[in-house]
C-alpha cells in the first residue's frame, strides 16, 4: 500500500500523537517510531512536522513535557498529557470515527 | 521508561532566550541520534543512515526555528501566569496573616491609610503652593517678591524682611511696578476692653487688592486714599490694617456709639506701631489695639 501523505489528513497529527500519548509519557523519537510501527509504517510522517505538533500542542496545554533519561541514558524531553489533552483525545476521537464512518458509508454505496 | 519526576525543577535550562534553543536542539540531536542507532543496528551505513534519518525528517532548519518560536511564546505566557499565581498566593497569605491577628492588621490599615492620606495631603499643598500660581492672582508671571540683598563685611546676606520706609521709597520713586504692597501677618489683639479678641491680622497697601481678580463678599476694599493716615507725621510708622473677619462684620457694641462707619461691616482699620503714640481723638484710629500702644 502507497504511503499516505498526511498534509492532506487535517488535524490527523494530533490525534495520533494524543493517542500514543495516552498509553504514558514519551519522548518525540518514541512518538515517530510508535505511531510508524503501529500503521504498519503506512503513515510517512515528517518527523519536523512530528515535533512542531508536539511543542504547539505543548504551548496549548494539551501536553507538558519533562526531561528525563531515555533507555540508553539519555537526556531525552518526554511529553505527556495533561487532563486538558486528555478531553481533547476524547472530542477528536469522537469526531474523526464519526467523520471516517460517513466517508466510509459514501464508499460503500455501489 | 525511567522518568524522573521533578527534574525538570532542577534542570531549568530553557529559561531564556538560548536556554530554548538549546533545550531544541538538544531533542533533535536525541532524535537523531536515536534514528541513527536504529537504521545502523538494522545494518545501514552510517553514510546512507545519516541521510535516511535527514530525509524522515524534514527540513531540519526550519523545524528548529518553528519550535524554538512556539517555545518562547509558551514560555512567555507561563511566566505571566507564574507571576500573577505568585501574587495570588502572596495576596492570599497576606490575607490570611491579616485575618488571623485583626489588630495588627488595623494597625498596619491605619498606618499605611494615614501615610497614604499623609502624602496625598502634600501633594495637594506642594501641587497648589509650588507648580500651580495662586488662584486669582491676576498676572502670576509677572508677580514678584522683592528681597534685598546686603553686604555686610564681605559677607552677603538675603533679607526677606525690610521696613516700611525703604517700601515707601521704592513706591515712590520706581516706575518698573504695577501695583507694589508690603504684606505681613500676626496675631494681634483686636478690640478693646472686655470684647478683645485674638485674631490673625493681615497687613497691606491698597495695591494688594489690585494683584488679585477678587471682589470682597461683603464691604468694599480700602483704597489708596486710605492707604496713608491723615496724620502724615505718623505715616511711616502707620501700617493698615485689613479686618474682613466676622467679629468686625457682626453689629460692633465697642465701636459704633463712637464712630459712625462702624456700621459698615468690613472696613479698613488701622492700627498703629507700637513706637507711635495713641490718642482716642485721632480720627483714623477706628479701633485701637490694645497692647501695642503704650498708654500716656
Amino acid at each position: 500500500m502507497a504511503a499516505v501523505d498526511l498534509d492532506l489528513l487535517q488535524g490527523t497529527l494530533d490525534l495520533l500523537i494524543l493517542k500514543t500519548l495516552n498509553w504514558g509519557p514519551r519522548h518525540g523519537y518514541a512518538v515517530a517510531s510508535w505511531i510508524r510501527e503501529t500503521t504498519d509504517q503506512r503513515l510517512q510522517i515528517e518527523e519536523g512536522a512530528l515535533y512542531t505538533a508536539l511543542h504547539r500542542m505543548e504551548k496549548r496545554g494539551w501536553l507538558e513535557s519533562e526531561w528525563g533519561l531515555s533507555e540508553n541514558n539519555r537526556r531525552a524531553k518526554y511529553y505527556q498529557l495533561t487532563s486538558a489533552g486528555r478531553k481533547q483525545l476524547r472530542a477528536k476521537t469522537a469526531v474523526w470515527t464519526d467523520y471516517a464512518a460517513a466517508v466510509f458509508k459514501v464508499l460503500q454505496t455501489s | 521508561m525511567t522518568r524522573l519526576p521533578g527534574l525538570k525543577r532542577i534542570l531549568r535550562i530553557e529559561r531564556d532566550r538560548a536556554g530554548v534553543e538549546r533545550a531544541v536542539d538538544d531533542e533533535l540531536q536525541f532524535h537523531f541520534d536515536m534514528t541513527m542507532r536504529e537504521l545502523m543496528s538494522s545494518g545501514l551505513p552510517a553514510e546512507e543512515a545519516r541521510a535516511e534519518a535527514t530525509r524522515r525528517f524534514g527540513d531540519v532548519q526550519r523545524t528548529r526555528e518553528r519550535l524554538a518560536t512556539i517555545d518562547r511564546s509558551r514560555l512567555g505566557r507561563e511566566r505571566r501566569n507564574e507571576w500573577w499565581n505568585a501574587f495570588a498566593q502572596d495576596l492570599r497569605y497576606a490575607i490570611r496573616g491579616l485575618r488571623l491577628k485583626p489588630s495588627f492588621a488595623i494597625a498596619v490599615i491605619l498606618t499605611l491609610g494615614l501615610g497614604i492620606g499623609a502624602n496625598a495631603t502634600m501633594f495637594g499643598i506642594v501641587d497648589r503652593l509650588l507648580f500651580r500660581p495662586p488662584t486669582f492672582l491676576t498676572a502670576p508671571d509677572r508677580a514678584a517678591r522683592l528681597y534685598f540683598l546686603r553686604t555686610f563685611r564681605g559677607k552677603e546676606d538675603v533679607q526677606s524682611y525690610t521696613g516700611y520706609r525703604r517700601y515707601l521709597d521704592l513706591k515712590e520713586m520706581t516706575t518698573s511696578f504695577d501695583a507694589m504692597t508690603p504684606f505681613y501677618s500676626n496675631d494681634v489683639a483686636v478690640g478693646s476692653g472686655e470684647t478683645t479678641k485674638e485674631m490673625k491680622v493681615g497687613f497691606g497697601a491698597a495695591d494688594l487688592w489690585k494683584m488679585f481678580a477678587v471682589r470682597p463678599v461683603i464691604g468694599r476694599f480700602f483704597t489708596a486714599s486710605e492707604d496713608v493716615p491723615p496724620n502724615k507725621r505718623s505715616s511711616a510708622d502707620a501700617k493698615m490694617l485689613w479686618a474682613h473677619s466676622s467679629t468686625s462684620a457682626r453689629p460692633s457694641t465697642r465701636s459704633s456709639a463712637s464712630h459712625p462707619r462702624a456700621s459698615t461691616p468690613s472696613r479698613p482699620i488701622r492700627s498703629l506701631h507700637s513706637s507711635q503714640r495713641v490718642r482716642r481723638r485721632q480720627p483714623w484710629a477706628h479701633q485701637e489695639i490694645p497692647g501695642t500702644a503704650p498708654t500716656t
